[in-house]
């Protein structure tokens, strides 16, 4: 069982070690984020949910920004890329995943109150 | 044609006028009281009545006038005259009186205590069936037995609790619990001497108690002096059988009924009975000389919230903290003067629809009724409602509508304590955005 897991481990960093260096980055990002999200609901369940509003606007604004990075990083990503979208636009998506962002921060900052 | 409706609609406008119900704390003592003396009852019997119903209509500014049955009875006498009532109180000891001012005896008594105004009615074993009728118009109905098609009058009889083992001379002791509101407790230290007909108070009238009963040994005997078996007839039996009764009106009207002419005359004041207190007591609560309340002064103003606190304002916000005070007022007959009232018991409720809150007022040292309340966290048009029904003081119902509203968009609470970690997180995902920009653009 053990060994299973070790070796299930051993089997992910070595596979991990291929991917480029800034989907490592973003996937660390993304982790980042789900993490502040768990907190965060960790706390509402410890405390109560008084400002309930200001609760869903920190929650929601780490799981959108967890959503928008994997958005972002299935569309930097080389081995999904296909046919036409092959050649380096990391430029635009990068534009849009800002605009995206910006729009979220706007949101959630206007909604905590 | 024209001139005759304008007549007519002039005429019924001034009627109604006339017929307008008097605020009965409004006639304070000063008040026509009518004695009608009829079988039973002379002037040499119950003297002793008389003189203390005198000494106190007098002693208040009031006038009293005694009338016999015969004379109260004829249409020359002026009981009610275009709608306009002569009197104010009505004392009958008169339990064969049929007609009163040449109307029948029920109907105008009736109408009498609709206009808010007292009467005492007595009856005994000689009394009338307009005297039976008028008791039941006020939820007291007298036992009778049916004998041949018609029906007699039949004295309650006690074997146990009798004065000189005369079995028809009850001496009850049943008072009602009433914390002095209408027999006072140097009147229930003794027996009563009570000799008539009993009563029994309908379920259909809330409105009625019994001021004394029966023992449980008394029962209300057929004609023969026996226990009815007939159905219906249980309620004529023991402690259930009302020797006093004591009816407040809505309009708070009072009335006195009792079986028992007896119980008022001189031959019953003995030291061992407490028939005069008893009889003193009952005339002054029915005559209005006490357990007379008003309400008065009643406001509400903010203590904390949004405004200016100490003042009375149109409309309260949710949660705002609100101080109700209101004054109730007593009448000393005594003093001659409107009195706080002592008892405690006082309560406001906040209501829409149901009541959101229920507190009971505490008095200051002026005598004033205060309490502190917290509006709900409800928002809508509530009202505040002081409502005092106990038996043997006038009732008080009052209702003030205060609306209550929601915060406005700006009143909510900002920047709180418990919510910084919400804040951070938000924060610290800018600035992981940021980072994340940076390390995206200049990652080769």
């Amino acid at each position: 069982m053990f060994k299973d897991v070790m070796e299930i481990a051993g089997v992910f960093t070595r596979e991990y070690s291929k991917t480029p260096k800034l989907l490592k980055i973003t996937d660390c990002f993304i982790l980042y984020a789900v993490t502040l999200a768990a907190l965060q609901y960790a706390y509402m369940c410890a405390f109560g949910s008084f400002p309930y509003n200001a609760f869903l606007g920190g929650f929601f604004c780490s799981v959108g920004f967890a959503i928008l990075t994997v958005c972002f990083r299935m569309q930097i990503d080389p081995s999904q890329r296909e046919g036409a979208n092959k050649t380096g636009n990391l430029e635009r998506v990068f534009a849009d995943y800002c605009v995206a962002c910006v729009f979220l921060f706007f949101i959630a900052i206007s909604y905590v109150g | 044609m024209g001139i005759m409706l304008v007549l007519m609609l002039v005429l019924v406008c001034g009627q109604s006028v006339i017929a307008a119900v008097p605020d009965p704390t409004s006639l304070h003592q000063a008040r026509k009281t009518l004695v009608v003396l009829g079988a039973g009852a002379t002037e040499k019997t119950h003297s002793g009545l008389l003189a203390s119903l005198r000494t106190r209509s007098d002693g208040h500014g009031g006038t009293m006038e005694v009338v016999k049955s015969k004379e109260a009875a004829a249409k020359s006498f002026h009981f009610r005259k275009w709608d306009r009532w002569s009197y104010d109180s009505l004392v009958l000891l008169a339990p064969d009186l049929t007609h009163l001012g040449g109307e029948k005896l029920a109907g105008v008594v009736n109408d009498f205590v609709l206009s808010g105004r007292s009467v005492m009615l007595t009856g005994s074993d000689e009394m009338s069936s307009e005297v039976r009728d008028l008791a039941k118009l006020l939820g007291v109905s007298f036992h009778e037995s049916f004998v041949d098609g018609g029906s007699k009058n039949t004295r309650v009889l006690d074997f146990f609790q009798n004065d000189g083992g005369h079995a028809e001379q009850i001496l009850a002791t049943g008072y009602a619990d009433d914390a002095g509101a209408i027999l006072s407790d140097a009147a229930k230290k003794k027996p009563l001497l009570w000799s008539g007909v009993g009563s029994s108070l309908g379920d259909d009238n809330p409105l009625a108690a019994g001021a004394v009963r029966a023992h449980s040994t008394s029962f209300c005997p057929t004609r023969k002096g026996f226990m009815s078996k007939k159905k219906g007839m249980g309620r004529f039996v023991g402690a259930q059988i009302s020797l006093v009764s004591v009816v407040q009106a809505r309009n708070n009207a009072r009335a006195v009924v009792t079986g028992s002419i007896d119980m008022l005359s001189d031959a019953s004041r003995r030291p061992e009975t407490s028939n005069a207190a008893v009889c003193e007591d009952l005339t002054d609560w029915v005559l209005g000389y006490k357990s007379l309340l008003r309400q008065r002064d009643f406001s509400h103003a903010l203590v904390e919230g949004q405004g200016v606190p100490g003042q009375t304002q149109e409309v309260y916000r949710i949660k705002d903290k609100l101080r109700v005070t209101t004054r109730v007022e007593e009448w000393s007959a005594a003093k001659q003067a409107w009195l706080p009232f002592g008892r405690e018991d006082l309560q406001v409720e906040f209501t829409m629809l149901d009541p959101h809150l229920r507190k009971t007022f505490s008095k200051d040292l002026q005598g004033t009724y205060v309490a502190d309340v917290t509006a709900p966290d409800v928002y809508g048009v509530f009202k505040f409602v002081v409502d005092y029904n106990r038996v043997g003081y006038s009732y008080i119902h009052f209702e003030e509508q205060v609306p209550i509203r929601p915060y406005r968009h700006d009143e909510y609470e900002r920047f709180i304590v418990a919510a910084y970690p919400y804040y951070a997180s938000i924060f610290s995902t800018m600035g992981a955005f940021f980072l994340f920009g940076l390390s995206v653009l200049y990652t080769k």
